[in-house]
C-alpha cells in the first residue's frame, strides 16, 4: 500500500503545499515516498527527503523537466505508478494540471480536493463550491488523488533522511513549449477575483465620498464594488455593482460600507469567507450575514479603519 | 420573542410587511411578523416592481391608488429610500376593442381620482422613442406610476413598523395555529404566541397555512418570467445625454411589459401555457427559488416586443427570471375575512402584491381596528369563492387568470376553464334550446338565448353585440307573455330556533314578515351603517325563516350570518343551497301557466304579492313565492333540486301554448334596471347607506336596535353624499352604461353609473347612478360618458316601467 | 481550423445549494439549471476566433441526459454552427465523460477542443487534462488568454504563482478560466433562429465506452454552518478581530 508523493518544487526548495501533501498522504498509509522530477533540482530533493514523513526520495533528472509541464511529467509518474496504490499530490494549479493526465493514463477515477482522509479508499471532498460535501469511496486498484492544501497541516520540515535514488527520465514532449512566467504584480484587482472587495452603498451619499472607500482599498489592496444603489444614485459606475443584475463575488474578505443588505445585493456576495458591515442603522438586513458588524457612522469609521491599518502596517500579497 | 401580543402576521413578503405597519400606524403597536427565512425571500424579492395603477375593479384600483401614494411618502417618514422610480406607464392599443376597454377603465379612473391621459401614437413616440407607433390606435398614460425596488420598499415599511413598536421575527416558522378562548395561538419552531387576531400573508404558502387552521385558500401561484438584457447603447445615450427614463411600457395587445433596466430592458409577457407551481406548497427549505426558464413559451411574445421595441432584439439577454407568483381564479387578491373562523384574516392571491400591498394593508388595518373596511372589498373579498374552489379548479383557472392579464377584459366575458362544473338539473335541457351559459359561484346560468338561427356562441364587446337582440327577444316575450329562468344559484338557508326571531330582528334594518307565509326584502348592514347583504326574507313558521340572497354572495352572507349568530345554540342555520332549485316564471300570463300544472290557487285575491305557498307543480312539493325580480306577474318556485326537470317538462309543456320560452341573466339585468331593482357590490354597498341606495321603505330605524343602527343615524345626522336615482341615456346607438361610468354637470364630475343596459320594455337604454343629492331631481340634465363619448341623460322617476307595480301585484 | 467545445448544464451559480435530507445527494429536482460558467468563457473563445476568420467551424458538444440539449441550443445561440448531445443515464465521472469525448473527437477531427477548466457541481478539474492524455494531445489549462499562431497556440495560464505562457502544438486542449473573456449574451433572434441549428443526438451506449462509475458517493453533507456574526464594538476590535481571528489581513 505505498504512496507516491508528487512533490512540487522550484529545483531550488520545495513549495510550502508539498508539506501539506505530506501529512495527507501519511494518513492514507505510513510508507509515503515522493517523487521530485526537475533540472538540477538536488537541494530541492534533499530537503525533500528531510521530511519526517518521506521514507524515500526518487529523483528524476533532464532539463526538459525545468519548468513542470505536465505532458512531460505524467509519463514519468506512470512508469513508477506500478510499485503504489496511490499518488498524491497537492491540489493547487501544478496538481490540478498535472494528476487527471496520469490518471487517464492509468485508467482510474480521479478524486479531487480531498479536505479529509476516512480511510485508504475513502475520502471527504467539496463540491458545489464547498455548499456540500461528499464522502466518496474508490473502487479502483490505484487512486489518483489530490488534496487541499488548506485541510492539512504542513509537516515538520526537518528530522527525516530518506535515500534519495535516481530514476530515468523520460523523453520530451516536443508539442508543449514553455515560454515564461510571470509573477502576479497588483494594480487595482479585478472585482471578480479580488481577494478583498471594499463596496459602498447608499450611505456614502456622493460618488465624492466614495473615495473614502478607494482609501480603504488601496490600503488592503482590494477591488471597489457598490450597491445597485449607489450606482443608480450615480455615485459609481455599474461595472463595480455587486448583486445579483451585477457581478457575484467570493473574495476572503468583503467589507460593506453604508449598503443595507437587500436580497439583490446580498445574493452577489453571501459566499464570501468573511463578511464585514459597518452601517449606523443597526436593523439593516447585512448585518445577518456579516461576521462582524459594526453599528457605525461610515464617516468616522472609515478613517478610523485607516488609522488602525496603518499601525498594523498590513500590506497585502 | 414575545409571548402575547394583539396581532401575529405570517408571513415577511411585502404584503405581510405592509400589513404589519398598518396596524402600527393605526395605533397598535403590540403587533409581530413571523417569517420563516429572511423577509422578502418567497415572492417579493423577484418581482420586477411594477406599480400599475390601471385596474378594471373598483376596488382593487382604490387600494392601488392609495399605494402608489404612500409609497411616494415613505422615505421621508422612514428615511428609507425605496426606489420609486415615478417614470409613468403607458399602455398601447392596437385594437378598437382595446381603446374602448381603456374608455371603460377610464371611467373607472375618474371615479376614483386617478390621473389618465390619453395619447395618440405620436405622442407615444415622442415618450417612447424607441417604440415602433404606425400600427397603433391609441393609448393610456398614468403619469404618476412606475417601479420600485420591491425589497426596499419592505425594509422601508419594516423600519416604520418597528418605528412604531412593532416586532418582527426572522427565522421563525408557523408550526401551528389554534384557536382558544380568546383568539389564537401561534406556535412557532421558536416558541409559542397567544394573539387575538392572525393574519395570513404567505404568499406561495398560502394554501399550507390555511391547511392549518382548515380553511381551503383558493391560492396556487403560476410562473412568470422576465427577460432582463444587457445594455443597450441608445439607452446609455440618452441617460449620458439627461433625458429621462421612458417608463413602463405595456403592449396589451402583445401581452407584456417592458422598461428600463440598468441601461437595458426588461420584458415580462403574460402568456398562454405558463403552469402552476407549487401545487402542493415549496418545500420546507424554499427561499430565493427560480425555476427553468421556458423561452419557447414565450416567443409570441418575445415576437411582438421586438416588432414593438426593436431595441430589445438587438442586445443580448443577460438572465431570465422564472419565479412564482401567487394567482386567484379572477387574478383579484383576497384580502379580508376567513370564512368560519373568527379573527382570522387573509391577505393572499396577490399577482400585483408590491402595488396591492400597500392598499390590503390599508383596508386590512382598518377592518381589524375599527371593525369594518372603508372601501367596498367586494372585488378582493375572500369569500367570493366558495368550496367548489378545490386544488384542481385553482390549477386550471389560475393559470387561465394568469394567461388572461392582458387579454381585454370584457365585461361581458365568461372563461372557459373549469366549466362546466355545477350545473342544475335543468342545464341540458336549456342548453338544447339554445342556452349560452355563464357562470358564478361555480354554477353554470344561462346568460342568454340563441334562437332563430343565431349561432349558440357568446360575442363579448364593451358595446352591444350579437346578443343584444337575442335579450331582446327574451325581454319582449317576458313583457307579452311569461318567461322561464334558472336561479338556481340563489344562496338559501333556513334559520330556525327559539331565539331565531330576535336574532334575524338584530341582523337585519327592516321589520321581519309578521304573518307565516310573508316575505320582506331584508338588508344587514355593517357596523358603520353601510349595506352588508341583502335577504328575501320567508317566514316558514314561527321562529322558523327561509333566507335568499344572490348566489355569487353565498359565503359571503352565509358567513356574516353565522359569524353574528349566537353561539349558545339558540339559533340553528342550515343551508340549503344546493339541495333547493329555483325557476322563476314571469310575465302577465304567468298565472295561467301556473293554474296549468298545479292543483292549487295562484288566483289574485288566494295568492298575493309578497307571500308564499307550497303548492304542488305537476306531481313535485314547490314552495311557490310570490316574489321576483323583473317587476312582472311572477313566482319563483324553490323545489327540492331532485324535482327540477319534472317541473321544467310540466312548465315548458303546459307553458307552450302560453309563448313560454326560457330567458337568461342578461335579459333579467335588463328587465331589473327597467324597475330600478338593486343589486349588491353595485347599487348597495358598504360605501353607501342604504337611503343612499333608495331603500328607506325597507329600513325602520325605531324598531329597535340592529347592526348598524347607531352608526347610520349618525350618518343621516351628518348628511349623505350620494343619491341613487334612475337615468334614461338619450341618443345611444352602439353602447349602453355598463357601470362605473362617470356623470357629470357642467363638465364636472358629479356621480358614478352603477349598471345600465338597454329597457326593451320601456325602448330606453337605462342606467342607474349614484349622484349628488342636490341633483337628485326627477327631470334633471346630466350627461354620461360612454367609452369616451358623453351622452345626453335625464332623471327618471324610479322603477320607470310600471311605476306603481300593477302588473307584478295583478 | 474547426473547434469542438464542450459544455455542460449545471446547476446555476445562483441558486442556494441544498443536500437532500436524506443525505443522497444535493437537490436538483426542478432546481434551475444553466450552462457551466467557464463553458461560456470556451464557447466565446471559439466564436470569438470564427470571427476573427482563424476558424471555420463551431461545434458544441455536451453529454448528459435529454435536457442537456438546452445547454447546446445556449452554445448555438452565440454563435456555435452546429450540436452534439450524447446521451447519457446516470453520474458520469470525467474519466467517462474524456472517453466519450475522445470518440466524439475521432469522428469530429477538430483541431482544437475548448471547454472551461472546471464545472461548478462537481468540481472536478479533470475532464480536459485526461481527454489530453488519452489523444497524447497538449494541453494548456486555467487559459486567460490565447493567441492563435500558425500551427500552434500561445496561451496564457492562470496558475498560482501568478501568470504562465506556454505554446501549444494543433491540435490541442485548452480548458478556460474565467477571465479569458466576457462571454456575450445571446440576443433573441439569435436564440430563436438557433432552433434550426442541427443538433445530432448520438446514444452514449453506441460509442462503445464503459461509463460505469468507479467511485462510490456514499453521503452528502451540508458543510458546517456559517457561523452567525457578531456586532464590534468598535473599529478598533474589527480590525483586531480581522487580524487575529479571521486572519484575513
Amino acid at each position: 500500500m505505498s504512496v507516491l508523493l508528487i512533490a512540487e518544487h522550484n529545483n531550488k526548495e520545495l513549495r510550502p503545499f508539498t508539506l501539506n501533501a505530506a501529512t495527507a498522504a501519511s494518513q492514507i498509509d505510513t510508507d509515503v515516498h515522493a517523487v521530485i522530477i526537475g533540472h538540477e533540482c538536488g537541494e530541492a530533493a534533499k530537503a525533500l527527503s528531510e521530511l519526517e514523513l518521506i521514507k524515500k526520495v526518487i529523483q528524476v533528472e533532464a532539463p526538459h523537466y525545468e519548468n513542470f509541464v505536465a505532458e512531460n511529467f505524467a509519463p514519468v509518474i506512470v512508469k513508477l505508478s506500478e510499485n503504489y496504490s496511490h499518488i498524491i499530490s497537492s491540489a493547487n494549479t501544478f496538481g490540478k494540471n498535472l494528476m487527471p493526465r496520469i490518471a487517464a493514463a492509468l485508467d482510474t477515477s480521479q478524486i479531487s480536493d480531498i479536505t479529509k482522509v476516512v480511510s485508504n479508499d475513502t475520502f471527504l471532498r467539496p463540491i458545489y463550491a464547498g455548499n456540500a460535501f461528499a464522502t466518496v469511496k474508490s473502487k479502483d486498484n490505484k487512486k489518483c488523488v489530490t488534496i487541499r492544501p488548506t485541510s492539512f497541516d504542513p509537516c515538520e520540515s526537518s528530522g527525516g533522511s530518506a535515500p534519495i535514488e535516481k530514476a530515468e527520465a523520460g523523453e520530451e514532449f516536443v508539442q508543449t513549449k514553455f515560454i515564461k512566467r510571470e509573477e502576479i504584480k497588483s494594480d487595482r484587482p479585478e472585482l471578480g477575483t479580488a481577494r478583498v472587495v471594499v463596496s459602498g452603498g447608499r450611505g456614502m451619499q456622493s460618488g465624492d465620498n466614495f473615495k473614502l472607500i478607494t482609501s480603504l482599498a488601496d490600503k488592503l489592496n482590494a477591488a471597489i464594488g457598490a450597491s445597485r444603489a449607489a450606482v443608480d444614485a450615480g455615485y459609481i459606475s455599474n461595472d463595480h455593482q455587486v448583486g445579483q443584475t451585477g457581478k457575484v463575488v467570493v473574495p476572503d474578505l468583503y467589507i460593506a460600507v453604508g449598503i443595507s443588505g437587500a436580497i439583490q445585493h446580498l445574493a452577489g456576495m453571501k459566499e464570501s469567507k468573511v463578511i464585514v458591515a459597518i452601517n449606523k442603522d443597526g436593523e439593516a438586513p447585512i448585518f445577518s450575514v456579516a461576521d462582524y458588524g459594526l453599528e457605525a457612522d461610515l464617516f468616522e469609521a472609515l478613517p478610523q479603519f485607516l488609522e488602525e491599518l496603518n499601525k498594523l502596517n498590513t500590506i497585502q500579497k | 420573542m414575545k409571548s402575547k401580543t394583539k396581532v401575529v402576521v405570517v408571513g415577511g413578503g411585502v404584503v405581510g410587511v405592509s400589513a404589519l405597519y398598518h396596524l402600527a400606524k393605526k395605533g397598535w403597536s403590540d403587533v409581530v411578523l413571523v417569517e420563516r427565512k429572511e423577509l422578502t425571500s418567497g415572492s417579493t424579492w423577484h418581482a420586477a416592481g411594477l406599480l400599475p395603477l390601471f385596474n378594471m375593479s373598483y376596488s382593487v384600483g382604490q387600494l392601488h391608488k392609495y399605494a402608489v401614494d404612500l409609497y411616494k411618502k415613505l422615505e421621508d417618514e422612514t428615511g428609507k429610500n425605496v426606489g420609486f422610480s415615478v417614470v409613468s406607464n403607458i399602455r398601447l392599443a392596437s385594437t378598437k376593442d382595446r381603446m374602448d376597454e381603456y374608455h371603460q377603465y377610464a371611467g373607472v379612473a375618474k371615479t376614483i381620482g386617478v390621473d389618465v391621459k390619453f395619447l395618440t401614437p405620436q405622442q407615444v413616440k415622442e415618450i417612447w422613442p424607441l417604440c415602433h407607433t404606425d400600427d397603433l390606435v391609441g393609448a393610456i398614460q398614468h403619469p404618476e406610476d412606475g417601479y420600485i425596488q420591491p425589497a426596499d420598499l419592505t425594509q422601508a415599511l419594516a423600519t416604520g413598523a418597528r418605528n412604531m413598536g412593532a416586532e418582527i421575527y426572522r427565522n421563525t416558522t408557523v408550526i401551528a395555529m389554534k384557536q382558544n378562548k380568546e383568539g389564537w395561538i401561534v406556535e412557532t419552531d421558536k416558541g409559542s404566541i397567544e394573539c387575538e387576531h392572525i393574519i395570513s400573508c404567505s404568499g406561495n404558502f398560502a394554501r399550507q397555512t390555511g391547511e392549518m387552521v382548515g380553511l381551503d385558500i383558493p391560492v396556487i401561484p403560476v410562473e412568470h418570467q422576465y427577460i432582463v438584457t444587457e445594455p443597450h447603447p441608445e439607452i446609455q445615450k440618452r441617460k449620458k445625454e439627461g433625458l429621462p427614463e421612458m417608463g413602463v411600457l405595456r403592449d396589451s395587445d402583445s401581452r407584456w411589459y417592458m422598461r428600463e433596466e440598468a441601461g437595458g430592458l426588461i420584458l415580462g409577457p403574460y402568456e398562454d401555457g405558463a403552469p402552476a407551481c407549487y401545487v402542493e406548497g415549496p418545500s420546507k427549505s424554499s427561499e430565493y427559488e427560480l425555476f427553468q426558464e421556458d423561452l419557447d413559451r414565450l416567443a409570441p411574445h418575445i415576437e411582438g416586443a421586438i416588432h414593438r421595441v426593436p431595441a430589445f432584439g438587438e442586445v443580448g439577454v443577460k438572465k431570465v427570471y422564472n419565479g412564482a407568483i401567487c394567482y386567484t381564479p379572477d387574478g383579484n387578491p383576497i384580502v379580508g375575512p376567513a370564512w368560519g373562523l373568527k379573527n382570522f384574516w387573509i391577505n393572499e392571491g396577490h399577482s400585483f402584491g408590491i402595488t396591492a400591498a400597500g392598499g390590503a394593508g390599508w383596508q386590512l388595518a382598518e377592518w381589524i381596528v375599527d371593525g369594518e373596511p372603508t372601501i367596498d372589498m367586494l372585488g378582493v373579498e375572500p369569500r367570493r369563492y366558495g368550496n367548489y374552489a378545490t386544488k384542481s379548479y385553482l390549477k386550471a383557472k389560475n393559470e387561465e387568470a394568469y394567461s388572461h392579464v392582458f387579454i381585454t377584459h370584457y365585461p361581458d366575458e365568461e372563461r372557459p376553464a373549469a366549466r362546466p362544473l355545477r350545473t342544475s338539473p335543468c342545464y341540458e335541457r336549456m342548453k338544447n334550446l339554445g342556452a349560452v351559459f355563464g357562470q358564478k359561484f361555480g354554477w353554470e346560468r344561462p346568460n342568454f338565448f340563441a334562437t332563430d338561427g343565431m349561432e349558440q356562441k357568446d360575442d363579448w364587446s364593451f358595446r352591444r353585440s350579437k346578443w343584444f337582440d337575442a335579450i331582446k327577444k327574451e325581454c319582449q316575450n317576458v313583457k307579452e307573455n311569461v318567461g322561464l329562468l334558472d336561479m338556481t344559484a340563489f344562496a338559501k338557508c333556513r334559520i330556525r330556533g327559539p331565539k331565531a326571531e330576535e336574532f334575524l330582528d338584530y341582523l337585519v334594518a327592516n321589520k321581519l314578515p309578521k304573518k307565516i307565509g310573508r316575505i320582506n326584502l331584508c338588508h344587514a348592514l355593517n357596523t358603520k351603517g353601510g349595506v352588508h347583504s341583502e335577504f328575501t326574507i320567508m317566514k316558514e313558521a314561527e321562529n322558523k325563516y327561509y333566507l335568499v340572497s344572490a348566489g355569487a354572495n353565498l359565503r359571503l352572507d352565509h358567513d356574516w350570518i353565522q359569524k353574528w349568530m349566537p353561539t349558545d345554540g339558540s339559533v340553528i342555520f342550515e343551508d340549503l343551497t344546493n339541495s333547493t332549485g329555483v325557476l322563476v316564471v314571469a310575465g302577465p300570463k304567468a298565472r295561467e301557466l301556473m293554474q296549468k300544472v298545479s292543483v292549487d290557487d295562484f288566483s289574485s285575491e288566494n295568492f298575493k304579492w309578497l307571500t308564499a305557498k307550497n303548492v304542488n307543480v305537476g306531481y313535485a312539493p314547490v314552495n311557490a313565492m310570490r316574489v321576483n325580480f323583473v317587476g312582472e306577474l311572477g313566482w319563483e318556485l324553490h323545489h327540492p333540486i331532485e324535482y327540477q326537470n319534472h317541473i321544467f317538462d310540466k312548465l315548458m309543456e303546459a307553458g307552450k301554448d302560453l309563448g313560454i320560452k326560457p330567458f337568461g341573466i342578461r335579459a333579467m339585468n335588463s328587465l331589473r334596471l327597467e324597475k330600478s331593482y338593486k343589486l349588491v357590490g353595485t347599487e348597495l354597498s358598504i360605501e353607501y347607506s342604504p337611503y343612499e341606495s333608495g331603500l328607506d321603505r325597507f329600513i325602520h330605524p325605531n324598531k329597535g336596535n340592529f347592526i348598524g343602527l347607531e352608526a347610520l343615524n349618525k350618518w343621516r345626522e351628518k348628511g349623505f353624499d350620494n343619491k341613487l336615482v334612475t337615468l334614461e341615456v338619450h341618443n345611444t346607438t352602439d353602447s349602453d352604461v355598463l357601470g362605473n361610468n362617470p356623470i357629470y354637470k357642467d363638465d364636472k364630475v358629479v356621480g358614478r353609473a352603477t349598471g345600465g343596459e338597454y329597457g326593451f320594455r320601456l325602448d330606453k337604454s337605462i342606467a342607474l347612478a349614484m349622484v349628488k343629492p342636490d341633483l337628485a331631481n326627477v327631470g334633471e340634465k346630466l350627461k354620461v360618458d360612454i367609452l369616451g363619448k358623453m351622452y345626453e341623460a335625464t332623471i327618471l322617476e324610479e322603477s320607470p316601467y310600471d311605476v306603481e307595480n300593477k302588473l307584478l301585484r295583478a | 481550423m474547426k473547434i469542438l467545445v464542450a459544455v455542460k448544464r449545471v446547476i446555476d451559480y445562483n441558486v442556494q445549494i441544498r443536500v437532500k435530507e436524506d443525505n443522497t445527494g444535493v437537490v436538483t429536482d426542478n432546481v434551475k439549471m444553466s450552462t457551466n460558467p467557464p463553458d461560456d468563457n470556451a464557447i466565446e473563445e471559439a466564436v470569438k476566433i470564427k470571427e476573427a476568420g482563424k476558424a471555420t467551424e463551431v461545434i458544441a458538444v455536451s453529454i448528459g441526459e435529454e435536457k442537456a440539449q438546452e445547454t447546446v441550443r445556449k452554445a448555438l445561440a452565440v454563435g456555435a454552427d452546429r450540436g452534439i448531445l450524447v446521451k447519457t443515464e446516470g453520474i458520469l465521472e470525467p474519466l467517462a465523460v474524456s472517453k466519450l469525448l475522445q470518440k466524439i473527437v475521432e469522428k469530429e477531427k477538430p483541431d482544437l477542443v475548448f471547454m472551461g477548466k472546471q464545472a461548478i457541481d462537481d468540481d472536478c478539474n479533470q475532464t480536459g487534462q485526461m481527454l489530453s492524455a488519452l489523444l497524447n494531445w497538449p494541453q494548456a489549462t486555467f487559459a486567460s488568454k490565447i493567441e492563435i499562431k500558425d500551427k500552434s497556440l500561445e496561451v496564457t495560464r492562470e496558475i498560482d504563482e501568478g501568470l504562465e505562457t506556454i505554446e501549444i502544438n494543433v491540435p490541442a486542449i485548452v480548458t478556460c478560466d474565467l477571465r479569458l473573456n466576457e462571454p456575450r449574451y445571446a440576443s433573441l433572434p439569435n436564440i430563436m433562429k438557433a432552433k434550426k441549428k442541427p443538433i445530432e443526438q448520438i446514444n452514449a451506449s453506441d460509442l462503445g465506452v464503459d461509463t460505469t462509475p468507479r467511485i462510490e458517493q456514499t453521503k452528502v453533507e451540508e458543510p458546517p454552518k456559517r457561523k452567525a456574526g457578531i456586532k464590534v464594538s468598535s473599529v478598533a476590535e474589527l480590525v483586531q478581530k480581522l487580524k487575529n481571528e479571521a486572519k484575513v489581513i
